[in-house]
């Protein structure tokens, strides 16, 4: 038998990815927070750090200030768009870094008990309960208060209370797939749990696994300014988000647009990575299929 | 450098490829928080011949049983008791570890979606079990090529697509083409053709049967479609609630059924010959709770020729047949058991 076929045009994995305008905005927000924060050192005017107690609290170009410095000055004089620039650095490294630790916690926990179930299950199931219990704040600032707040610890730590979600996605997602027919031939087949897992259920659980992640990314950036507004953050003269609203709260009531820079460009950032991960789950979700 | 090919015969044309002596499988149930709820009897005590170079099926209504015959030979679930003999072998034994007796038995699935990793290219996926095996990536894929050639699809078009790019027909030759991959001896088709429609089913079976004589083959074909098996088997086993009703020639059984189940199963198909439809079904009502079957044959709650012998003891397997073409052929029925004491038996000869 033969048959004549035209030949195949390329695989598309997503074909309606870019029709999505959620994903648009989404995905052109982060990118321009992300050059921002690679590209710090080129775009900025000043320096973060330099102050000028002449010049403090000049008002950003839209109030009447001056086109040097577009965005104003801080109590210390220090450039505010500069400062905010290199605050993206802080907050976006604190999202991914945290995030990609959490998700090695949460998956590999949600694997385990999506794969083996039963009392493997059990024993996750109490460690995310555990987790649940833990008030994510408080538990932050007492670990921050004790062991320090530097950017490493603070990633290790919002690691270890954002991995839940992950946890319960993904063991949800494995126990649906282990009991398609194609885990069940892998395994007639030979291959080990561990080959199993990485290679016929991780694939198929990988979609559902990018959602949560820019959810969670969102959310870890939302606590290191929160972190940093209760001076849990990272160490001034740093610039971040948090710091900056912080360190603003003083003059709110006489110069309240120090504060607004900040939180606007907070929500912009947090509200363009939660419409990213929304059309994300759009895009999967209307196959049918677990992606 | 290593070869995956199809092992050494060792037992000789007349050893059975597999035997399965008193298989049963319980599936416990759980019941409130203390003491177990009894057990779903799937499998109950079956015993079963697979020669070489033959095609075996299986029939039976759903829930009977052969599904989970077919996973229980397939290794995936451990038996509650029994034994499985492959090629003279005790599988689990040294000389026959269960990873190597995996490797020569292989099963194709009837949702032919549903086994194939969506996120693997066809290639992949049909090279997926020699690199399980330790075949290099090369020599894998190159085999996978080899393969959809051989079941009639070109690699040069296939090899790079995916699944949900494929037809049911498309993706079920996939799935032959990995269940070949490993070069097995034994090949189990549960329900291959059920999802497929009648045009592509037809051009599946018939790959099948020259596959079959290509690699050398022997198949446990499961199904409930008896049209379709009395096209591709040589034996036939039928299943009534986890036992063994009857078990012969393909022939000898569509001729002639010695168990009251199995002339049922045969009367329900439909006649291509409007006038000769019936209008009573010729069975009625459900198989009895497999958690709790019936006392004696387990038959006798639906059977027609039911009597007290029926539900006091449950009869074995027999033979039945008396012709050189019913050789093999045995069925449990107690009114086919001389002196059982039912009323349709001979009387035992004195």
């Amino acid at each position: 038998m033969t048959l004549v076929l035209p030949p195949t045009a390329p695989v598309r994995r997503w074909p309606r990815l870019p029709r999505q305008s959620g994903f648009i905005f989404g995905a052109g927000v982060l990118v321009f927070f992300v050059l921002c924060a690679l590209l710090a050192p080129v775009i900025s005017p000043y320096s973060p750090y330099d102050q000028s107690l002449d010049g403090r609290l000049m008002r950003p170009v839209f109030m009447g200030g001056e086109w040097s410095h577009i965005l104003g000055t801080d109590t210390l004089g220090r450039d505010y768009l500069s400062r905010l620039i290199y605050g993206t650095r802080v907050s976006l490294l604190i999202g991914f870094g945290t995030v990609a630790v959490s998700c090695l916690i949460g998956t590999t926990l949600g694997l385990l008990a999506g794969y083996y179930r039963g009392r493997v299950d059990l024993v996750v199931g109490f460690i995310i309960n555990v987790r649940l219990s833990l008030p994510i704040i408080l538990v932050a600032i007492s670990v921050v208060g004790i062991v320090g707040n530097t950017l490493p610890i603070i990633i290790l730590v919002l690691s270890g209370l954002l991995w839940d979600r992950f946890a319960v996605v993904i063991r949800a997602l494995t126990m649906q797939i282990r009991e398609r027919e194609f885990v069940l031939s892998a395994r007639a087949a030979g291959a080990g749990d561990l080959r199993i897992v990485v290679c016929e259920i991780l694939p198929n659980v990988a979609g559902g696994l990018v959602v949560v992640a820019t959810l969670e990314i969102a959310h870890a950036i939302l606590l290191e300014a929160a972190l940093s507004f209760l001076g849990l953050g990272v160490q001034p003269p740093t610039a971040s988000w948090g710091q900056m609203i912080a360190e603003a709260k003083d003059v709110v009531f006489f110069e309240s647009w120090l504060i607004n820079i900040p939180g606007l460009t907070l929500l912009v950032l947090v509200l363009g990575i939660n419409v990213l991960g929304d059309a994300l789950r759009n895009m999967v979700a209307p196959s049918g299929r677990p992606l | 450098m290593l070869h995956i090919d199809q092992p050494e015969d060792r037992g000789g044309p007349a050893q059975p490829l597999v035997i399965a002596r008193g298989l049963a499988k319980y599936f416990p149930l759980k019941r409130g928080l203390f003491g177990s709820g009894g057990a779903v009897k799937a499998v109950d005590g079956l015993d079963l011949e697979i020669k070489k170079g033959e095609t075996l099926a299986i029939v039976g209504e759903s829930g009977c049983g052969k599904s989970t015959v077919s996973r229980l030979l397939m290794g995936l679930i451990p038996p509650t008791a029994g034994e499985v003999l492959f090629d003279g072998e005790l599988v689990g034994s040294a000389a026959l570890p269960a990873k190597e007796y995996l490797r020569q038995v292989q099963m194709v699935f009837q949702d032919s979606y549903a086994s194939l990793n969506p996120r693997l290219s066809i290639e992949e996926s049909i090279a997926f079990p020699p690199m399980v095996h330790g075949l290099g990536r090369t020599e894998a894929v190159e085999r996978a090529h080899d393969l959809l050639d051989a079941v009639g699809l070109a690699p040069g078009l296939f090899a790079g697509r995916y699944p949900h790019e494929l037809s049911g027909g498309q993706r079920q030759r996939i799935n032959i083409a990995r269940a070949l991959a490993l070069r097995p001896r034994l090949i189990i088709l549960d329900e291959p053709v059920s999802a497929l429609d009648k045009s592509v089913e037809a051009q599946v079976l018939n790959l099948l049967m020259d596959l079959k004589e290509q690699f050398g083959l022997t198949y446990l074909f499961i199904s409930h479609d008896l049209n379709v098996v009395h096209h591709v088997a040589d034996r036939v086993l039928v299943m009534y609630l986890g036992r063994a009703a009857e078990i012969g020639p393909v022939e000898s059984i569509f001729a002639a059924p010695g168990h009251p189940y199995t002339r049922g199963l045969l009367a329900s198909r439909l006649s291509m010959d409007p006038t000769k439809r019936r209008k009573t079904p010729p069975l009625t009502g459900d198989p009895p709770n497999p958690v709790n079957p019936p006392p004696g044959c387990r038959f006798n709650t639906r059977c027609p020729i039911a009597e007290p012998v029926c539900s006091n003891s449950q009869p074995n397997l027999a033979a039945i047949g008396h012709t050189i073409h019913a050789l093999g052929h045995e069925a449990a029925c107690w009114a086919l058991v001389p002196g059982s004491g039912h009323s349709l038996a001979t009387r035992k000869v004195a």
